[in-house]
């Protein structure tokens, strides 16, 4: 090949460089204008600028949306409140400054000087607000507001404080927000920068429950404004500035969108009431089986989420983090426990559905039955005599599902707690949900390389043993059993816009439909219904009369009892030592519109600590709701 | 015996106006990203001037690789490099890592890489050996350009999904420039050039991400972003003007050492030079750019054959257009595109490459002949 395509090619090269060299020179002349124009002819213009930094831009915060019950009742509000800032930058006469603003906001200086350390060391802009006083009252914003003139630096910003009205009630399920950490801001923007909301430090982001759920739709987008001002900090605006930058800027703030909650914050505060009055620790959900709406979730002991959200002492976060009981906790999906005898319908169900009984099973019950070389005891102790399997669930005999747990063994009990939604997270939209405990034979000899004993069936069978559900799970389960369907629990029915436009809607979402019989299915609700509605049901004494409920009692000892002490009374022992009570109730029981299941902790009974809590929330949906009269179809 | 002493020949003979050239900008370029990134005070740059200097004594090492090797011998390997980046490129789309919303890096384990950054020379080695074996007299037509457009374009529009519109556009740009260099028919141009303009709209509405368009909105109008890159721009042109005639001085800055201006030491370095050092500095700066690209251009034209000429045009033209484009948008020219100014900004990748570019021009200078 020859090195060079053809002399008149080479030809045609030379010549055309010289164009290149032109443009070249063009460009390079145009680079050289602007930065004279800049550096030379706006120089001493720009130079102030420089120095004084006179020019920022201000946030203008979007506020948070509003959070709203299913009846369109206002949960989450912003109110205006006012802050006392320093900008380092201003601060000239620092001594006088800080002590004239010490006298009037009664803080010392010891800790306004704290504060200002503290942003130093941020290593923020000068310019960067210091917020020395939050949330101050509008008295001293007054004052503060006259005297700005001879404190150079202090300024009061406005801002939009998140309030929850029904502060410690709700706190678990609607969270709080705080400040954003520099590690969120990273994770945030990464994926955040397709959309518009990206985060800045000092934003304020959703840290726990719906609030950090639904973060994106919530947090509104903040507008910005260019302000000038001058050596002082003043703001101004002159012709000058437009001279070197045009208009300034400004962008409008589009406030986050609302959402409207699945739960009802009347029988919410009734549960609430229950819990705070009596001092009680443990948890309530309650469910609308028919597709799986949250109605009320609570757990106790709580917090205040309007204080979190204005940030607290970290003494007092850790004080509040060591609680041993710890109020941290949404108990209703993050802590499990044994379900007790809350566990025996299921039982009676697999063994009815697998046909190794039928439903006019009978045995006698003596307080106690041997197998193997154990004794293993009933809760009553001088036994409840001849008892068929509808008794065995409403007067809650051990000994009845003893024998079952014999015939079932843990597998096949596994299996149904399968179908009946145990074993696996219910899946509803907050962080941390824990997923229980259902042991089987394969996992006991994973967990603890070891064969499965006969006798555990009998402890499987009443609800003890490796046994854990989360409340959810549980209130779930017998939403199963009543409507043979398990639904996803949502706690967020739609999205609004601002101006309260529907802007998206949650639908429910079926998990799987239960494959069991009408007829076994009727036999265990009408057990359920005699627990409440039969003198003999544990849950007799408890019941309101014409209140159309069913239900089922629990208890659940948290410590392995020495057999001379079994029949000892709950309520002398320790508090910490005290059985848990649980009570899951529905109503009407021939086709449930609520699901309510309770533990109360350390309450020592399902019947007493539990059962009321439940049927007041009952009581309170149908005077607020009322039961349909009861459809007369195929299932009826 | 006989290869080392003519290759001692020539290195003799060489003019070295180009090495000194480019090891002024490096050493300006050190020094004021050294002022850019000693304080601390913004997280992580601490130690991205080390990180820096480590590069640019790796970047000079591949020069001294690349003056050496004969770029004519470099050729053959022209597209296979070509299809290996090209697959690089779509790994990354597959595997990369994300950072502020964009994947740009694949993870080598040990240190990442930008495949983007060496993008822009495979397309100028893919394309220097297209037209190299391409014979034309009286200037390309369209037709005759679909299958060099082609081997811009694929590139191109991988890079601007990850997204990186900056360095898709320069790919675009470098191989529009050598169109014309190895002539295009009038006809052809004003095609073209109608043709651009109408499509300008068409690719703004459906191939820029939000934040771009926002970008070019705010060019047009600042008022429309005030948060994001109008107000890098205004903080920008302030640095820059207050340096005035001679600068603050050495790491004096204010703007830059308060962390007013964000991305300072990358897409922003040119307004720390501008601000420490004024307008002295910058044209100091500007000028050394200059001297480089009129050099380029003459090695361009004494080349001893036709792919030393088109090879050492687009060494000049990447490096052209990154000058302008990034010291535009400093100044308030030209939109905010994230380009880098060669050997000024940190960046491992673009010192690499950079370098790289330098060794390809001396090569071409060390074999070329007169006429």
């Amino acid at each position: 090949m020859p090195l060079l395509g053809g002399k008149d090619e080479i030809r045609e090269y030379q010549e055309r460089y010289k164009y290149f060299y032109i443009i070249l020179v063009i460009f390079l002349s145009v680079i050289s204008l602007r930065l004279w124009y800049l550096q030379i002819y706006k120089g001493t213009q720009f130079k102030l600028y420089a120095e004084q930094n006179r020019i920022w831009q201000e946030k203008d915060r979007a506020p948070r949306g509003m959070i709203f019950d299913r009846n369109g009742k206002l949960l989450v509000d912003n109110r205006l409140s006012f802050d006392i800032i320093i900008r380092p930058q201003y601060l000239l006469d620092k001594e006088n400054t800080i002590q004239k603003l010490s006298s009037m906001l009664e803080i010392s200086e010891k800790n306004i000087k704290l504060e200002l350390a503290k942003a130093k060391s941020k290593n923020l802009p000068l310019f960067y607000p210091v917020v020395i006083s939050e949330d101050v009252d509008r008295d001293k914003v007054a004052l503060v507001e006259s005297n700005k003139l001879f404190m150079q630096g202090v300024d009061v910003l406005t801002r939009n404080k998140r309030t929850y009205l029904y502060g410690e009630s709700m706190a678990h399920v609607i969270g709080y927000i705080g400040e954003v950490s520099r590690d969120e801001i990273r994770n945030h923007n990464s994926e955040y920068v397709k959309y518009d909301k990206k985060l800045f430090m000092g934003d304020y982001i959703g840290k726990f429950g719906l609030e950090n759920v639904w973060d994106k739709e919530l947090r509104g987008k903040d507008g910005a404004q260019y302000v000038v001002v001058d050596a002082n900090g003043r703001r101004r605006n002159s012709e000058e500035n437009e001279a070197l930058f045009g208009n300034l800027p400004i962008s409008d703030y589009v406030p986050g969108n609302n959402l409207v909650l699945t739960i009802d914050s009347d029988l919410q505060e009734v549960a609430y009431r229950h819990f705070h009055e009596e001092g009680k620790k443990g948890a309530v959900i309650a469910l609308d089986p028919n597709n799986g709406e949250v109605l009320v979730m609570l757990s106790s002991p709580s917090f205040d989420p309007t204080v979190l959200s204005k940030g607290i002492s970290s003494i007092m976060m850790s004080e509040m983090k060591n609680n041993p009981y710890r109020p941290f906790y949404n108990k209703t999906i993050q802590d499990h426990y044994s379900p007790g005898s809350t566990f025996k319908p299921l039982v009676a169900l697999a063994a009815l559905e697998e046909g190794l009984i039928d439903p006019g099973f009978q045995t006698t019950c003596r307080g106690s039955l041997r197998f193997g070389r154990r004794k293993y005891h009933c809760h009553s102790k001088w036994g409840h005599g001849t008892i068929d399997l509808r008794k065995g669930i409403v007067r809650s005999c051990d000994i009845v599902f003893y024998k079952l747990g014999m015939k079932l063994g843990v597998d096949k009990i596994y299996d149904y707690s399968v179908k009946l939604g145990l074993s696996s997270p219910t899946g509803i939209n907050l962080p941390n949900e824990t997923t229980g405990l259902m042991p089987n034979s394969e996992w006991k000899y994973n967990r603890f390389g070891e064969r499965w004993i006969p006798g555990e069936n009998l402890a499987v069978a009443i609800g003890q043993s490796y046994t854990l559900v989360t409340p959810i799970q549980l209130a779930n389960m017998y939403a199963g059993i009543a409507t043979k369907k398990i639904f996803k629990p949502i706690l967020v029915k739609k999205i609004e816009k601002y101006d309260g436009t529907e802007i998206g809607k949650i639908d429910p979402e079926m998990i799987h439909e239960i494959d069991i019989k009408d007829q076994n299915r009727d036999f265990i609700m009408k057990a359920l219904w005699g627990v409440v509605n039969e003198r003999e049901g544990t849950a007799w004494w408890y019941r309101y009369k014409g209140l159309d409920m069913a239900g089922k009692t629990g208890t659940v000892q948290l410590f392995r009892i020495a057999s001379d002490k079994i029949y000892q009374k709950c309520e002398e022992m320790d508090e910490r030592m005290r059985h848990h009570g649980w009570f899951v109730g529905l109503a009407p029981y021939k086709h449930p519109q609520i699901v309510v299941a309770v533990i109360a902790e350390h309450s020592c009974h399902g019947s007493s600590g539990a059962a009321p809590i439940v049927r007041d929330i009952i009581k309170a949906y149908y005077d607020k709701y009322g039961f349909p009269s009861p459809k007369k179809d195929s299932q009826g | 015996m006989k290869v080392i002493a003519g290759l001692y020949d020539k290195v003799l003979k060489y003019d070295y106006s180009i090495t000194v050239m480019s090891i002024l900008i490096v050493i300006i370029g050190a020094i004021n990203l050294y002022s850019a990134t000693h304080t601390s005070t913004v997280a992580g740059t601490a130690g991205l001037f080390k990180h820096q200097v480590i590069f640019l004594i790796l970047g000079a090492l591949l020069m001294v690789v690349f003056t050496f090797i004969d770029y004519r011998k470099l050729e053959r390997f022209a597209y296979l490099v070509y299809a290996f980046n090209v697959l690089l490129l779509i790994l990354v789309l597959v595997f990369g890592q994300e950072s502020s919303g964009s994947k740009r890096w694949l993870s080598l384990g040990f240190t990442r890489i930008q495949p983007s950054e060496m993008m822009k020379l495979s397309v100028l080695w893919a394309l220097a050996r297209y037209f190299n074996n391409d014979r034309n007299i009286g200037g390309y037509s369209l037709k005759e350009l679909f299958v060099p457009f082609m081997i811009a374009l694929l590139p191109a529009l991988l890079v601007i999904i990850e997204p990186d519109l900056g360095t898709g556009l320069i790919i675009l740009l470098i191989a529009f420039s050598l169109f014309m260099f190895i002539k295009i028919k009038a006809s052809s141009l004003i095609i073209i050039a109608v043709v651009g303009v109408i499509s300008l709209p068409l690719v703004y509405s459906f191939v820029l991400k939000d934040y771009q368009k926002r970008r070019v909105l705010t060019f047009i109008d600042p008022s429309e972003d005030p948060r994001g890159a109008g107000y890098n721009s205004l903080q920008s042109r302030i640095a820059v003007g207050s340096g005035q005639l001679v600068g603050k001085g050495f790491m004096r800055g204010t703007q830059t050492q308060l962390n007013f201006l964000p991305e300072h030491h990358t897409d922003f370095i040119f307004s720390v030079l501008a601000e420490e050092h004024g307008f002295l500095g910058c044209s100091v700066l500007v000028i050394l750019y200059s001297l480089l690209f009129f050099t380029g251009i003459r090695v361009s034209s004494k080349a001893r054959d036709k792919l030393g000429a088109i090879l050492a045009m687009g060494c000049v033209f990447i490096l052209f257009w990154h000058v302008l484009i990034n010291i535009g948008m400093v100044i308030g020219i030209m939109p905010i595109v994230g380009v880098t100014l060669p050997f000024m900004s940190y960046g491992g990748s673009s010192v690499i490459v950079n370098f790289i570019l330098i060794g390809f021009l001396q090569n071409i200078a060390i074999r070329r002949f007169m006429f």
